[in-house]
């Protein structure tokens, strides 16, 4: 079965953000990047699907520029076979609507039977490729994936998160999209024998019009979303003791961490 | 000229960095505490290539280049210097030795295993009356047969106690000093070879450092390395290449000091204000970055000449100096700057200072380096 991976490459999470002249973009210089979280978890999905049948190939597919490219390389050092990467400028500068559709197409050019997406992007963080992509290409998604098991015939067994860890699974019919959480297992480590073969494998870089693709349907051209102003986290030097026996004390942060910061 | 980084070597900082991160940062206090090598760890460092980067992919190895092997030793050791000095050790020394001299034979039969980490490798050349003066061998070969018998001890040997394998030198012809010594593959399980003191240092403390013990140790005659007297000779070639990655070594310990420097001064508050806001500490973190990217530069020129497969030997020392010095220097300012919490083992920086001086000891001493880039300098006089 042919897995195609839609990856994104977003800014290393450690980096220091500094928002540009106009207001609406990050600064780019000096900025290092990686594949986006989720997106990793989705490759080391697509790749032990492909070990467990014991045959497949796996597609990773980027929309995004010239530097994009490592993060293909990255997938392909990882295990994956095979890059496409949408680097034509007029695929670039588009909003989720653009970039599904430039999927979709690349999809139906690769008859791909299973599309994974990570859940959600960690820079804009729009979280709706899997869907909208889903939608174009009239398939059944499954968003917060957590867990993958083909079955006979053309079926997936795809468990989902739900709120307070709680499961669904279900059973869905291929062709399929799934948004795949990230978190869910260990992703393997890169080995230089794996750094040393993607040297060798194929990445193409196919035109809109390739993909039968108007200028207005994808890129700045065929956006909807226009993005105002971008501005960090405003800076509060909030400080507040929480008195009374430790145990009351550690009831309450817990409480307060989950309930008002949202961190647990 | 071209500064920046290719796509595989950046591919390979990366791998190399997640896997220290994940895999080693979470122990590297236990196991300097407890001067624990970890075997696994290690062994699934060679799963993911990281001990045989030199070694030609038909014996098994990566098949990568000096410029990727540095960036591996770095990147583990601004994690744990003492895991970066055994994988610095393993690749270079003794596997290293074996790929440059071992005969199609010995390449065979070593080197897959020790690229894949199947077995670790010891590099046994330093004696206790014969450090920096190797020409003082006393362990001798006596030839007898279709076999050598060694006898005699080595000492300060990385991966003496946890190795499967070691090359070792040994005097075959002790009239000729260093023109009379020869190197030899001696195999863990060789009745006669036995481990020594395991060494309890000041820093590395997760590496092992052993002694070995020979007495009547009958080695094959097959498992003679290189030419019989040419073993002084070819040990000076393999450190050529083994400095490289001390300095590379040295330049991981120093950026992983001054990583935590830098994020010390960023958090820590004195006087209402981030103590990264004082210049006093802001001279130190400028001094500190600037020497950390001049002891890389330095190492990446020696990596990029090896690997056009020039002679390094005044490279490589002037790279191994400058970097082991430079570690020594920043991780003592790091500790300055952490001030009290420097000193105590809850916080990084300690290590580093103990770990970093060994850079400016091991595999030649900064006395020696300067001797060799000296003689380079001037021939002898």
């Amino acid at each position: 079965m042919k897995i195609l991976v839609a990856i994104k490459q977003v800014p290393d999470k450690n980096a220091r953000l500094q928002i540009d002249e106009s207001g609406t973009r990050i600064v780019e210089t000096d900025l290092s990047w990686e594949i986006n979280e989720s997106d990793r978890y989705a490759v080391e999905t697509a790749l032990r699907l492909k070990e467990a049948r014991g045959d497949g190939e796996v597609v990773v597919v980027t929309l995004g520029p010239e530097r994009a490219r490592k993060a293909i390389s990255s997938a392909l050092a990882m295990g994956a076979d095979r890059g496409i990467h949408l680097v034509d400028p007029d695929f670039q500068g588009g909003d989720p609507l653009c970039v599904a559709r430039a999927l979709a197409a690349v999809t139906r050019a690769e008859d791909a039977p299973l599309v994974l997406c990570g859940t959600r992007a960690d820079d804009d963080g729009y979280g709706e490729t899997p869907i909208l992509l889903a939608g174009l290409l009239d398939r059944p998604a499954v968003f917060l994936t957590i867990g993958v098991e083909p079955l006979d015939g053309d079926r997936l067994r795809v468990v989902r998160e739900l709120e307070a860890a709680r499961q669904e699974v279900s059973e869905i019919p291929l062709p399929a999209v799934l948004g795949i959480q990230s978190g869910i297992f260990d992703v393997r480590f890169t080995s230089l024998k794996g750094i040393m073969a993607a040297k060798k494998k194929p990445v193409s870089q196919p035109t809109p019009t390739e993909l039968g693709l108007s200028a207005e349907q994808i890129g700045k051209a065929g956006r909807r979303l226009e993005v105002l102003s971008l501005a960090p986290p405003e800076k509060k030097g909030q400080c507040e003791f929480i008195e009374g026996k430790p145990e009351e004390v550690a009831a309450t942060l817990v409480e307060k961490l989950r309930r008002e910061a949202k961190v647990l | 000229m071209d500064f920046r980084p290719t796509e595989q070597q950046e591919l390979v900082r990366k791998a190399a960095a997640e896997f220290a991160a994940q895999q080693i940062a979470p122990s590297v206090r236990e196991w300097d505490e407890k001067a624990e090598f970890p075997v696994d760890v290690f062994r699934q460092a060679g799963e993911l290539g990281f001990l045989g980067v030199l070694v030609p992919e038909e014996y098994g190895g990566a098949g990568m280049g000096y410029l990727e092997y540095v960036t591996i030793v770095e990147e583990i050791a601004r994690v744990c210097p003492a895991i970066g000095l055994s994988v610095a050790a393993h690749n270079s020394l003794c596997t290293g030795h074996i790929e440059q001299f071992g005969n199609e034979e010995q390449k065979r039969r070593f080197l897959p295993k020790l690229a894949s980490g199947e077995w670790i490798g010891a590099w046994g050349l330093t004696e206790p009356t014969a450090g920096s003066d190797a020409g003082g061998t006393r362990t001798t070969a006596v030839r007898d047969g279709d076999a050598y018998v060694l006898n005699g001890s080595k000492t300060f040997t990385t991966h003496a106690s946890v190795g499967q394998v070691a090359v070792v030198f040994a005097s075959t012809d002790p009239s000729k000093k260093h023109h009379g010594i020869s190197a030899f593959i001696v195999e863990k399980g060789t009745p006669g070879f036995s481990v020594g003191k395991h060494e309890d240092k000041l820093g590395m403390r997760a590496s092992d450092t052993s002694e070995m013990v020979f007495s009547d140790c009958r080695v094959p005659a097959a498992n003679l390395l290189g030419e019989e007297g040419h073993g002084f000779k070819d040990a000076m070639k393999v450190l050529d290449g083994g400095r490289i990655s001390i300095a590379a070594l040295a330049v991981g310990t120093a950026a992983g000091a001054l990583e935590h420097a830098l994020r010390y001064a960023r958090e820590r508050e004195q006087f209402g204000r981030p103590i990264g806001s004082f210049q006093s500490i802001q001279n130190k973190l400028a001094d500190m970055a600037t020497e950390v990217d001049a002891a890389r530069l330095l190492t990446q020129r020696a990596a990029f000449l090896k690997q056009l497969g020039r002679e390094t030997t005044r490279e490589s020392a002037m790279a191994k100096l400058y970097a082991s010095e430079v570690a020594v220097r920043v991780a003592n300012e790091a500790v300055q700057i952490f001030g009290g919490y420097g000193y105590v083992k809850d916080y990084p920086v300690e290590k580093y200072y103990r770990d970093a001086k060994l850079c400016t000891i091991g595999e030649g001493t900064s006395e020696i380096q300067r001797l060799v880039i000296a003689r380079q300098l001037l021939g002898r006089l």
